[in-house]
């Protein structure tokens, strides 16, 4: 036995040399090492040794600071099973990744060759990997994704947008085992940065030799129909979905395979909703130690996102910034630093303002619609707002009065688009509104041009108590110009229903989109019914031309400048085509941005190692999986 | 001698004198009448009694804690009493705003100054406020909020809008039951079944789901207004149950009376019976149960607009400004911002305080 051992450690002693041939690993040698739980396993005949697990060249992760020591149980909090996000931004394994500066790497796709202008993708994939249960994860997997979960209509009745543009399936061709080549009809220039996003995990959660079996092409009848009576659910494509849903299926079951660095072993929902690592993970550190550092992470349940700021401030919770965003709650955090129990790394909001104004083109009434359609009105609303005000008594003037334009931190930063219009001038604001033919009345009010009042409704969702606030400040700014405003502070469903109806006259939305100007440019141009500033320009170009209204010439050169940003694979062509758009923007004003929020944070305890200085908040930019929290590491304290 | 002039004075006093003097031996309930007089003057008058209108922002005074007052001024003289002007700071370290009081500035309360315009009732427009002080000076007596509004000027209005819906919403109650409990009694037989079981029914809901249920269906994009309308209306339809049971039961038990029967002989209608002998003798005990049931309204809606399904802002009720204090940071950091609670404390005491005096005093016979 010692023997054998023996001979495995020199077989790993060979492929590392190997590596450090191929100048992989740079100039170490050395046998990979396993956590203790995993040796002690190993000992037992449970788990194939180290080096049998680990690809022959496992993907070597640099830790931030310096390699850490295996153990710890990592604390977080979750509200229930509607709070599963915050779990999958732990687990965040694509076939290629946001870097922590937002760029994208590689990850299980090694390598890549774009080619035919665009329209096709080569991915080379890590060769060895292994899903959690010891089976290999091979380009099979990434097949059975898109050949009998997209293309069959009952799964997916409709082909997503991120896959391309257009919603067309592309052609899917096998190279090798570990090389698989996607075809489109038409250059797909944000695929590789769709993949980066929380849905390109979609390619990665499918092991085809465990979801088989909820499947009716692969499954035996009477078995897949046993399965159903078992579940109690009424269709194969419905206990498909379930079993295989992105939001939940990592953890939720103990059997699904995953290719993350820990693994459910208690499932949520439960009060103590527990992930182990990985045993198959496939990264190691710089010296050799398979990763994750880090035993377990452990979601306790907490219905109310209260309790989770109380317990962070306990110092129960080692790393989370969930539930604890927010001024009011960072201010609170801040406070009871003192205390010892955490310390705090910010995170940038990477929504280009908190609130913007989208003043609605699309407006019903038609007199209504020629006023909020004038850019000197715009530019007027955004004379009159006192950002400053707002930064005060909002973000305890820590955060940054701007237009929605892009963010100091992205490539398509325009510092003249950031300043334009935003300093607080009540007169040139008066004067464009008195050249528009708004004229004060005797009571201070201004009228339109039919002589009815000039009106306006601040539609705004009253979930969150500072966009309220902020709504007000407005409101009170603008009637301070004669404009008769009031906020209509509604649901979410509400709130939803009239915009998408067109039926407001401004509604404010955070300014999303500020990094990730490509994936989310809806504050950009009218991209779809979620660009507020004219929903019906939006829907029209979502179905090309089919349904909404027809923009006028100006809009539309904006989304033909995006049509071919979309077939555009050179970064640097994206930028200047791009750059058109942010002119544009600049000259019409079509949104009016308030205030960048200051950072949110997170809470970090003093024995946790390894956490980024800073991060990005971001949905599309899961943090912090783009930190790669398998080589966090916890000391003992 | 003495002993028989005051016999003779209870002899020869009304029975609402005797009613009075009862009531004015009872210390709390006298309490508690100054108290609710008070607060209705203040609600009455709060725009003339607040010394800054309720949506007027201070924005570099945010979270405020209540301005300091001092007596004495440097030289430990004694001075009338005087603020000074407090500049906001924002620790950089620890992200707490800090207020630091300007040294040597010197600032009266004064009464009858000119600040904030407002609509008196919106019927005329003023300026005038009963106290305050002049800029830059800033007199927060509670404190401010988050966008620096005077918390002590908006729990005024805030006690406005709670006070009036208890006194709308048991009037509303009153009618409700005075009308179906005194038909109930009067008429008898089926109807008197049916009002009854209905009375049951009602009575048979937890309050707390039933408000909310009927809260969560007022159409959402109704006008802040309208939802305090109809808050009121839900709280009285909810609420009128226990009166038309008190009025029934007293009805039952005086309509076998002589005096009734005397009457119906003598050829009075069932309208003149009710109003002019029945009513009357038990108006008493009418206005004990409305006393005791104001405070039952202030709570609800003060509970309903807690739980964010009653009234929403702008509107300010007790409430809605406890609303705003519902979370950790403000239990920690700025523990001014529950001084409406006070008030809601203050109201509902004050109510059950004067209605035990009245329950006590009504029958003046009673030793």
């Amino acid at each position: 036995m010692r023997a054998m051992v023996g001979v495995r450690c020199a077989a790993a002693l060979v492929s590392a040399a190997l590596i450090c041939l191929g100048g992989f690993l740079g100039d170490q040698a050395f046998c990979f090492n396993e956590a203790p739980m995993l040796a002690k396993l190993v000992k037992e005949g449970k788990l194939p040794p180290v080096d049998k697990r680990l690809p022959a060249q496992p993907v070597v992760i640099k830790p931030n600071e310096k390699p850490g020591v295996y153990g710890g149980v990592w604390r977080r909090a979750y509200t229930g099973m509607g709070d599963l996000v915050g779990a999958r931004r732990v687990v965040y394994e694509p076939l290629v990744r946001w870097s922590p500066d937002y760029k994208i790497l590689p990850n299980l796709a090694e390598k890549w060759e774009i080619s035919d202008e665009g329209r096709a993708f080569t991915l080379h994939l890590v060769k060895g990997v292994r899903w959690s249960d010891g089976e290999p994860f091979t380009v099979e997997d990434i097949i059975f994704y898109f050949d009998d979960v997209l293309a069959d209509k009952e799964l997916t009745p409709s082909i997503p947008k991120w896959i391309s543009p257009e919603g067309k399936m592309p052609k899917v061709t096998k190279v090798d085992d570990h090389t698989i080549k996607l075809e489109f009809e038409e250059p797909n220039g944000l695929f590789l940065q769709q993949l980066a996003c929380p849905h390109g995990m979609e390619l990665t959660t499918k092991p085809k030799h465990y979801l088989k079996k909820f499947h009716k092409k692969y499954a035996k009848p009477e078995e897949l129909d046993a399965i159903l009576k078992q579940k109690n659910v009424s269709s194969w494509a419905k206990l498909f979905q379930d079993e295989s849903s992105l939001r939940y299926c990592l953890f939720v079951s103990k059997e699904m395979p995953s290719l993350c660095a820990w693994v459910t072993t208690v499932p949520a929902p439960s009060k103590r909703f527990v992930m182990e690592r990985n045993p198959y993970y496939w990264k190691v550190d710089t010296n050799g130690n398979q990763l994750p550092y880090i035993d377990s992470v452990v979601h306790e349940l907490q219905a109310e996102a209260q309790t989770i700021l109380l317990k962070a401030i306990a110092g129960e919770i080692d790393m989370q910034g969930r539930h604890l965003g927010g001024m009011q709650k960072s201010v609170l955090l801040v406070a009871s630093m003192g205390q010892g129990n955490y310390r705090l790394v910010p995170k940038t909001a990477t929504a280009s303002v908190g609130l913007l104004l989208a003043p609605n083109l699309n407006h019903q009434d038609p007199a209504m619609r020629k006023i909020l359609s004038d850019a000197r009105f715009r530019i007027a609303l955004s004379h009159a707002l006192n950002r400053e005000e707002i930064n005060k008594i909002v973000y305890r003037g820590k955060g940054l009065p701007r237009q929605a334009a892009p963010l100091k931190e992205s490539e398509y930063y325009s510092a003249s688009y950031e300043k334009a219009y935003i300093t607080y001038d009540k007169a040139k604001a008066e004067a464009l509104l008195d050249d528009m033919g708004l004229k004060k009345g005797s009571d201070g009010k201004r009228a339109r041009a039919d002589g009815q009042p000039l009106r306006l409704t601040l539609d705004v969702t009253a979930a969150i108590e500072n966009w309220v606030d902020q709504a007000e400040i407005v409101a009170s700014n603008l009637g301070a110009i004669g404009i008769d405003t009031e906020v209509k502070a509604e649901t979410r469903d509400l709130f939803r229903q009239r915009i998408q109806s067109a039926a407001h006259d401004i509604a404010l939305w955070p300014g999303d989109g500020g990094m990730e100007c490509l994936l989310e440019p809806r504050w950009y141009f009218p991209f779809s019914t979620e660009s507020l500033q004219a929903p019906l320009y939006g829907k029209w170009y979502q179905t090309g031309g089919k349904q909404g209204e027809e923009p006028p010439a100006e809009i539309k050169e904006l989304m033909n400048i995006y049509n071919e940003i979309l077939v555009t694979v050179s970064d640097q062509k994206q930028k200047e085509l791009f750059a058109k758009i942010i002119a544009a923007n600049e000259k019409h004003l079509w949104v009016v941005g308030l205030v960048h929020d200051p950072p949110d944070y997170y809470v970090v305890a003093p024995n946790m190692h390894n956490v980024p200085k800073q991060d990005f908040q971001s949905w599309t930019y899961p943090n912090p999986g783009p930190a790669n929290p398998e080589q966090f590491f916890m000391t003992k304290k | 001698m003495e002993e028989s002039r005051e016999a003779q004075k209870y002899l020869d006093a009304s029975t609402r004198q005797l009613i009075w003097w009862r009531y004015k031996k009872h210390a709390l309930a006298m309490i508690g009448l100054y108290l609710i007089v008070g607060l209705y003057v203040f609600s009455m008058f709060c725009e003339f009694l607040a010394p800054y209108s309720k949506d007027t922002r201070h924005f570099d005074m945010t979270y405020a804690s209540p301005t300091k007052i001092r007596l004495f001024d440097d030289e430990g003289k004694l001075k009338r009493p005087f603020v000074r002007e407090v500049k906001m700071d924002v620790d950089l370290k620890t992200q707490q705003i800090r207020y630091l009081e300007v040294a040597g500035t010197h600032y009266p309360i004064r009464l009858f100054v000119r600040g904030d315009s407002y609509e008196f009732w919106s019927l005329w427009e003023g300026n005038l406020h009963l106290f305050g002080v002049d800029a830059p000076g800033r007199l927060f007596l509670f404190g401010t909020d988050r966008m620096g509004r005077d918390l002590f000027s908006r729990c005024l209005y805030g006690s406005r809008i709670s006070l009036s819906i208890g006194m709308f919403g048991v009037a509303l109650s009153l009618l409700l039951g005075l009308v179906l409990g005194g038909v109930s009694g009067y008429v008898g037989g089926w109807v008197d079944s049916l009002i009854q079981r209905t009375i049951e029914v009602i009575r048979c809901f937890p309050s707390i789901p039933l408000w909310m249920g009927l809260a969560a269906a007022m159409p959402p994009h109704w006008h802040a207004l309208k939802v305090y309308f109809m808050i009121t209306i839900i709280l009285s339809l909810v609420g009128w149950t226990d009166l038309a049971r008190m009025v029934r039961g007293k009805l039952i038990s005086l309509r076998e009376e002589e005096f009734v029967l005397a009457a119906r002989f003598a050829g009075a209608g069932h309208t003149r019976i009710i109003f002019r002998h029945l009513l009357p003798s038990f108006t008493s005990h009418i206005i004990v149960t409305v006393t005791l049931a104001i405070p039952h309204m202030v709570l609800a809606e003060t509970a309903l607009s807690f739980l964010g399904i009653g009234l929403r802002p702008p509107i300010t009720s007790l409430g809605t400004l406890l609303k705003e204090a519902q979370n950790v940071t403000t239990i920690a950091l700025y523990p001014w911002l529950l001084i409406p609670v006070a008030f809601v404390i203050a109201t509902v005491l004050a109510f059950n305080f004067v209605g035990d005096g009245l329950r006590d005093a009504v029958d003046p016979y009673s030793r």
